[in-house]
């Protein structure tokens, strides 16, 4: 017969990793991640460079360069170079921008680093961006863009973050249509000369790293030193609080309503984050968070509601999400900003448990690879964040109270506050809608 | 080429007929708990496709100890995570925990093998709940539609792969309490699963415990599952074009492929990185890159173990490209490829991108132990884990040429043109 319920025993209280530093004779920082058993290394070239460098009419530059680096080098043209990277079992896994700055990260198994972290250093160092290469990347943003505009999802995100005001964070990081469309080759060199350099650069190595790593990545980038590069803009400004608005876009052909909710909060450095966090698990990042419970589990509305809070250098995100079937709109936004109204509804000492307890026990489980290490070194490198501030901040989780959590969320996400943008059919949700936004509803119409 | 350091694999089978395999692994952060079922939508009862995964869901709406959702919320509360996923071949369920949570986590998953209880409320509201992941996930989403047409080419009518494993919303809409009562009776069962843990825990206080929570559930009567059989390759090169709503058109050509435990899958497999796998691929260098007549190229393997799966070429072209000058390229390299093989260049580039996604596969606890549970499940050998990359190295250039002739005669192709609606 079925044996008795087990007790449970408390989590180990865990670290995140202490990299070991090491300062190379070009002026960058490289940090090691030792992690025993990790074959596979994740290697981050970290750039701290903030989009207000961008000039407003070439917006998406920064995100365009680090892509176009593996297109081709003066060492290697063309593909020979990605011939000489995959030939030796590593891959560029990921390129991009962030507001402050951009990464490139590439894996290998870490018996090849010795040749891998050249090639790395190489397309780092003397890309050659090539006329075609550069408009068929320009090409591929285009249409990764139009393919977008045809997901409402996506559309719900983006009208969201076009909500946030005069600030970099509501036009979209990789540029629009009409940006992206202007990049040349010569913008790309320009923003690489700028922008990517060792005094800027951070390099995250994260795995079972060989014992010799460090003479390995200072031979591939001690003596990258390139002329002088000019001094940025400052870092981008923290935004303000945006104002209230609610956002309808037309999407005659859409399968499901995309809802989303949301606004700016502090961030990781302020010392309401840990309450925030607790309150965020609580009201939407847990499969028993007040948002999924109702919206899924008790009606059935959708596949999945929740929330998440994500910290920038200068702000924080909070964003709510809902997919749901076009019948019941108005009702699962209804419900949503109900379920967000923390200071109608407190949250409970059980509640502050469960979230304490979610937040500080399945974090170890989630940073079990190098590369999860990795995504959150290259954050913390973003954002400005020492590595062992992430210790404080988990203590920090564990002793937010009920009341807390409560007063740290009701601060900042106030209901009748919020942004809300809505993507779907609009002939058919509208008039419901209207119902629970009397005081207007902005149309945006196909 | 390193060689992989063996993980540490130890199986055990119950008197009730559930396997068991603990892997020791002492840097692990917690425990990995891995349940497979023998059962996936290919096993869909006639008029019910979708049910093996609209059952999934209800595997979470409650047992005789667990309230319904409350698998979920009970594991979260205590650091832990736990989801499902269903595939034609297999359902599986896993929990990752903190190393506390262990026992805890083997009895919730004792408690709805061993009863579950699901009420007609929580049987309607998930049933919502899949109604709304179909539009999420595939309805609402440009180019959403695309596998279950490449099915439906792959696959003749009514074959159990032939409908993706969502399946067909008015079949849920028939489905009753006692279906999914006599679904659970059939097929959850400790003689139809496979257990997998991997921990920091010595190996038999992983038996000791699995034992204590799950070796006490009754097998149940012998159960024949019928796999489906080898089909033979496709013939007059069946053609499907549709219109929809998306800003650039695709070319998919399909063949059917090996199963997963076909001796011709692995080369079968490099066919496809050479052709069409990384930068460095024939159909990226020459489409994209120096005829610039692709925005972008690519390939897929739905994996399927019984008989046969089915394998993809992928193309979009530029923006003022079509679809036919890209089928012509992709038939062509591909004749070149059966006619003349892989340069050695080639095959040890492919060795070396293979050889790392196998190590990052096993890289983190959730994906190593679903990896086992394929080695214990698929291979009958939880060591296959072990052997699996060397079987994939072995592969020679000569291998590759004689499957990429069996298997992937332009004769034997179906074509998908999905074309932007005008």
């Amino acid at each position: 017969m079925m044996p008795r319920r087990p007790a449970v025993r408390p989590a180990p209280t865990w670290r995140f990793p202490r990299p070991v530093s090491q300062q190379l004779s070009s002026g960058l920082t490289v940090d090691h991640y030792l992690l025993p058993g990790q074959r596979v290394v994740t290697l981050v070239l970290v750039v701290d460079a903030p989009l207000t460098a961008e000039p407003a009419e070439l917006e998406g530059v920064s995100a365009l360069t680090i892509q176009a680096c593996d297109e081709g080098t003066e060492t290697h043209p063309g593909t020979a170079l990605t011939e000489a990277l995959e030939g030796c079992g590593a891959a560029v896994v990921a390129a991009g921008a962030g507001l402050n700055g951009a990464y490139l990260s590439v894996e290998v198994p870490g018996s090849r680093l010795p040749e891998a972290l050249p090639l790395m250093a190489e397309l780092v160092r003397e890309p050659v961006f090539a006329a075609d290469d550069v408009a068929r990347l320009v090409e591929s943003r285009l249409l990764a863009i139009a393919t977008a505009e045809c997901s409402p999802p996506a559309v719900a995100s983006k009208a969201f973050y076009s909500a946030l005001g005069d600030h970099r964070l509501a036009r979209p990081i990789g540029g629009d249509a009409d940006t992206v469309a202007r990049l040349s080759r010569e913008h790309l060199h320009a923003w690489h000369e700028a922008a990517i350099c060792p005094e800027r650069s951070r390099l995250i190595m994260a795995g079972d790293l060989p014992g010799d790593a460090a003479q390995w990545a200072d031979a591939a980038f001690g003596s990258w030193t390139p002329p002088a590069a000019p001094e940025l803009p400052a870092s981008v400004s923290p935004p303000a609080a945006p104002p209230r608005s609610v956002l309808l876009v037309d999407r005659p052909d859409a399968a499901q309503v995309s809802l989303r909710i949301g606004t700016l909060t502090p961030t990781r450095t302020h010392e309401d984050w840990a309450a925030l966090q607790v309150a965020n698990a609580v009201v939407g990042s847990m499969f028993g968070s007040r948002l999924n419970t109702v919206l899924r589990e008790e009606r059935g509305l959708t596949y999945g509601a929740g929330s998440s809070l994500g910290p920038g250098r200068d702000a924080g995100v909070f964003l709510a999400h809902v997919e749901c079937r076009p019948d019941s709109a108005a009702e699962a936004v209804r419900l949503a900003l109900e379920l967000i109204d923390v200071g109608a509804s407190p949250i409970t000492e059980a509640e502050v448990r469960n979230g304490i307890a979610f937040i500080t026990g399945s974090t170890p489980l989630r940073l079990d690879t190098a590369d999860a290490i990795a995504v959150l070194a290259t954050d913390f490198t973003l954002s400005r964040v020492p590595a062992d501030w992430f210790d404080a901040y988990m203590l920090g989780v564990s002793s937010v109270t009920a009341e807390a959590a409560t007063a740290a969320f009701t601060r900042y996400v106030r209901p009748d506050d919020l942004v809300v943008a809505i993507c779907g059919d609009a002939a058919s949700i509208e008039p419901e809608l209207q119902k629970v936004f009397p005081d207007g509803l902005g149309i945006t119409r196909q | 080429v390193t060689v992989a350091q063996p993980y540490q694999v130890t199986t055990r089978l119950l008197d009730n007929g559930l396997r068991v395999t603990a892997s020791h692994d002492p840097l692990a952060p917690g425990a990995a708990v891995n349940l497979w079922y023998d059962v996936g939508s290919a096993d869909d009862p006639p008029g019910a496709s979708g049910f093996a995964h609209l059952f999934e869901h209800l595997m979470f709406a409650g047992s005789a100890h667990v309230r319904d959702g409350q698998h979920n919320v009970i594991l979260e509360a205590l650091g832990g995570m736990s989801n499902a996923t269903t595939s034609p071949d297999r359902t599986n369920y896993y929990e990752t925990v903190p190393l506390g949570a262990f026992e805890l986590a083997l009895w919730l998953e004792a408690d709805r093998l061993s009863s579950l209880r699901v009420s007609r409320n929580s049987l309607a509201t998930q049933r919502g709940v899949v109604h709304e992941e179909k539009r999420q996930r595939y309805d609402n989403q440009p180019y959403g539609d695309q596998l279950e047409l490449m099915l439906g080419l792959g696959f003749p009518e009514g074959h159990p792969y032939a409908t993706p494993t969502i399946g067909v919303m008015s079949h849920l809409d028939a489905a009753s309490l006692a279906d999914v009562q006599a679904f659970h009776t059939t097929w959850y069962r400790p003689d139809n699963a496979s257990l997998v843990v991997v921990s920091p825990l010595a190996d038999d206080e992983v038996f000791r415990c699995v034992e204590k929570y799950l070796g006490w559930i009754e097998p149940g009567v012998p159960l024949e599952r019928v796999t489906p059989q080898a089909l033979p390759p496709l013939e007059g090169v069946p053609r499907l074009r549709v219109e929809r709503p998306v800003p650039r058109a695709v070319l998919d050509l399909l063949w059917r492929a090996p199963s997963v435990t076909h001796a011709d899958r692995p080369a079968v497999g490099f066919a496809m990185a050479v052709l069409a796998i990384g930068q460095a691929s024939r159909l990226h260098r020459d489409l994209v890159r120096n005829r610039g007549i692709a925005q972008g190229v690519g390939t897929s393997d739905l994996g399927f173990t019984g008989g046969t799966s089915l394998v993809s070429l992928g193309a979009a072209p530029v923006a003022d490209g079509d679809l036919a000058a890209l089928e012509q390229a992709i038939l062509e390299h591909l004749e070149k490829l059966i006619a003349e093989g892989p340069t050695p260049a080639e095959m040890s580039l492919a060795r070396a991108q293979i050889e790392r996604n196998w190590y990052a596969e096993l890289a983190g606890l959730l994906h190593r132990a679903d990896a086992i549970n394929e080695a214990v499940v698929v291979f009958g050998d939880a060591g296959y884990v072990n052997h699996q990359l060397d079987r994939w190295l072995a592969v020679t250039a000569d291998d590759v040429t004689k499957a990429a002739a069996t298997w992937l005669q332009p004769e034997n192709r179906a074509v998908l043109e999905y074309e932007v609606a005008s």
